[in-house]
């Protein structure tokens, strides 16, 4: 019995979470920590919503947009969200919408630095909204 | 005489049963090309699935390349360049299959991502891999950069790829589920029309059927009431026999008669008519009672055969009946057979024991022509045998189709059992067994034995 209440618990709990994921759902000012996915789990941080939307749609122009223009973060760095536009980010062949959310980087090598990420891109942490 | 199946019955019989030949060639071939059509449909669905593998594992080779690089880098240990050469080989063959697929089943947009995959897979081994392999401490946040952004191009062209095959994959699920049911449907249609057909085969077939036996009943009784029973001739043997044709086809008309005409003289009759059913019988009726007419009248068997020929024609209407006739005056006393023979060849005599001769046709079959008939004298002697039969004697075939004719016949009456009655019953028996009980031909024999008069001979006063 308390295994089925602890299974439903979590259920439930990743459920908020994907929830809190979608349609800029996060307020200004939570707190968030970066993470692509368990393949790739660094995040891509554009110094422009727009070039987060080209990447994103397919533009891939190593040499004048993604080495000058992104900031690679590691797993795990530590963010606050600035604003966010909900479902404008329309990844490459995906039917499904993203949010691009902005954020100011509060740890690692990046610390203090602003930038774009996609709203799949991060996990909120637990004091986050 | 020969008996058939009308024609009408065949026909239909025929008919039905070509239809239900044909229906069942239609839902066979139907079914193969059905089945064929299905199997198609999962070879499809089965290369398509296997394409999505193939996608998977050269996503899952994509990552163990990275792997081996990072850990060559962390480690120096060349097994890590062994691994990652060997892994690049085989992301090419995999590759070829994929794209194979792709092509194959039309997929245009698929094969452009597959193309685009395998650029940008190019890419990162020249920008990535191979200058890190080469210089394991040039490592930056540049290449790093670099390394991730063409591993996210290459996570959106197999995730396109991959949706495009699934996508593909339903279709050709649902069309296989659409001929799946197609089959079913059409194999409960066939089911329905062979089970009506079936119906109206049977009902046909046990009507016709049962008409068939109504009429062979009546023809069978008819017969049986027109056949003359064992009639005791002074200083005579009588054996008789019959044998029908099978069961399923009409019955003929063959007929025999013995008919004491006086003390000393009696009329036998065999004839053979060329027709079939109630007609056939009803005419043997009328054969037996003319010629017993005549007969009473004429003691000449050739005016007997004249006059009936001429009655013949008159009293049957139809122009394509024909009988073949053999009449005969026994003097039981004198024992002087006189005979004449209307086409009808099936007559001997056995001459004691085993000589056997026979009888010569006197005039052609009767409701032919009009021409004059013949009469023929043969003195017995006391032991001999008159013979006499239908064609079913001389044309019974055996299994190669040959028939008995008459030298065949001969021999089987030459070494057949004295008595008139066992001869009969053995000629039957004999017959019988040469077409293996499957007779196509009603047979009648009718044997006469004359034995020594009781009182001395007389000269022939009624002939």
């Amino acid at each position: 019995m308390f295994k089925r209440i602890a299974m439903a618990f979590v259920i439930c709990t990743y459920a908020m979470n994907a929830l809190a994921l979608a349609d800029c759902t996060l307020r200004d000012g939570a707190r968030i920590a970066l993470y692509g996915n368990s393949g790739d789990p660094d995040v891509f941080v554009w110094d422009s919503k727009q070039r987060l939307l080209d990447y994103s749609s397919g533009t891939y122009d190593v040499d004048r947009m993604l080495v000058p223009h992104a900031l690679l973060t590691r797993p795990g760095t530590r963010a606050i969200v600035v604003t966010c536009v909900p479902n404008i980010v329309h990844p490459k062949f995906q039917y499904a919408v993203d949010d691009a959310i902005g954020v100011k980087i509060l740890s690692g090598s990046y610390r203090g630095r602003y930038g774009w990420i996609k709203a799949t891109d991060m996990r909120s942490t637990r004091n986050g909204r | 005489m020969k008996v058939r199946i009308p024609v009408f019955r065949s026909a239909g019989i025929l008919t039905a049963t070509a239809i239900l030949i044909f229906a069942l060639a239609i839902a066979v071939a139907g079914a193969f090309l059905t089945r064929s059509e299905i199997s198609k449909s999962f070879d499809r669905q089965a290369r398509i699935q296997a394409a999505q593998l193939t996608l998977e594992q050269l996503v899952r080779m994509q990552i163990d390349e990275e792997n081996y690089v990072r850990g060559y880098i962390l480690t120096r240990d060349p097994f890590y360049v062994d691994q990652f050469d060997a892994s690049k080989d085989e992301f090419h063959v995999r590759e070829k299959l994929l794209r194979a697929v792709l092509g194959s089943e039309d997929l245009v947009q698929a094969q452009a991502a597959l193309f685009d995959y395998d650029r940008v897979h190019q890419n990162w081994h020249e920008l990535v891999a191979d200058p890190l392999m080469k210089h394991p401490n040039s490592s930056s946040s540049e290449i790093d950069k670099i390394s991730k952004g063409l591993t996210d191009q290459q996570t959106e062209d197999s995730q396109a790829i991959q949706s495009i095959l699934a996508r593909q994959n339903a279709v050709v699920g649902e069309n296989t589920q659409e001929q799946i049911n197609r089959t079913f449907y059409a194999g409960a249609f066939w089911l329905i029309v062979f089970g009506l057909l079936a119906i109206l085969f049977n009902a046909f077939r046990s009507r016709s059927n049962r008409e068939l036996e109504e009429e062979r009943m009546t023809s069978e009784t008819l017969q049986r009431a027109f056949r003359s029973v064992s009639v005791p001739l002074p200083n005579c043997e009588l054996g008789t026999g019959y044998s029908s044709a099978t069961r399923n086809v009409a019955v003929g008309g063959d007929v025999f008669d013995v008919y004491q005409l006086s003390d000393s003289l009696a009329l036998v009759l065999i004839a053979d008519v060329s027709g079939k059913g109630i007609d056939a019988a009803v005419l043997t009726a009328f054969i037996k009672f003319t010629i017993r007419g005549i007969a009473l009248r004429r003691r000449d068997p050739g005016a007997i055969l004249a006059e009936f020929n001429t009655a013949f024609p008159r009293t049957v209407e139809d122009p394509y009946l024909f009988v073949s006739m053999f009449v005969g005056i026994l003097d039981t006393q004198q024992l002087i057979f006189r005979y004449g023979s209307a086409g009808h060849d099936s007559a001997f005599l056995r001459r004691g024991a085993s000589e056997v001769q026979q009888l010569a046709v006197t005039g052609p079959i009767l409701g032919v022509m009009e021409e004059p008939f013949g009469t023929q004298t043969v003195h017995l002697d006391p032991g001999d045998t008159i013979v006499l039969a239908t064609d079913g004697l001389t044309e019974a075939r055996n299994a190669k189709g040959e028939q008995l004719e008459d030298v065949g016949a001969i021999a089987l009456i030459a070494t057949s059992s004295q008595s008139p009655q066992k001869m009969a019953s053995e000629l039957i028996a004999a017959v019988k067994k040469r077409v293996s009980n499957r007779m196509r031909d009603d047979l009648a024999i009718l044997a006469i034995r004359v034995n020594a008069p009781e009182t001395p001979a007389e000269p022939p006063a009624d002939v």
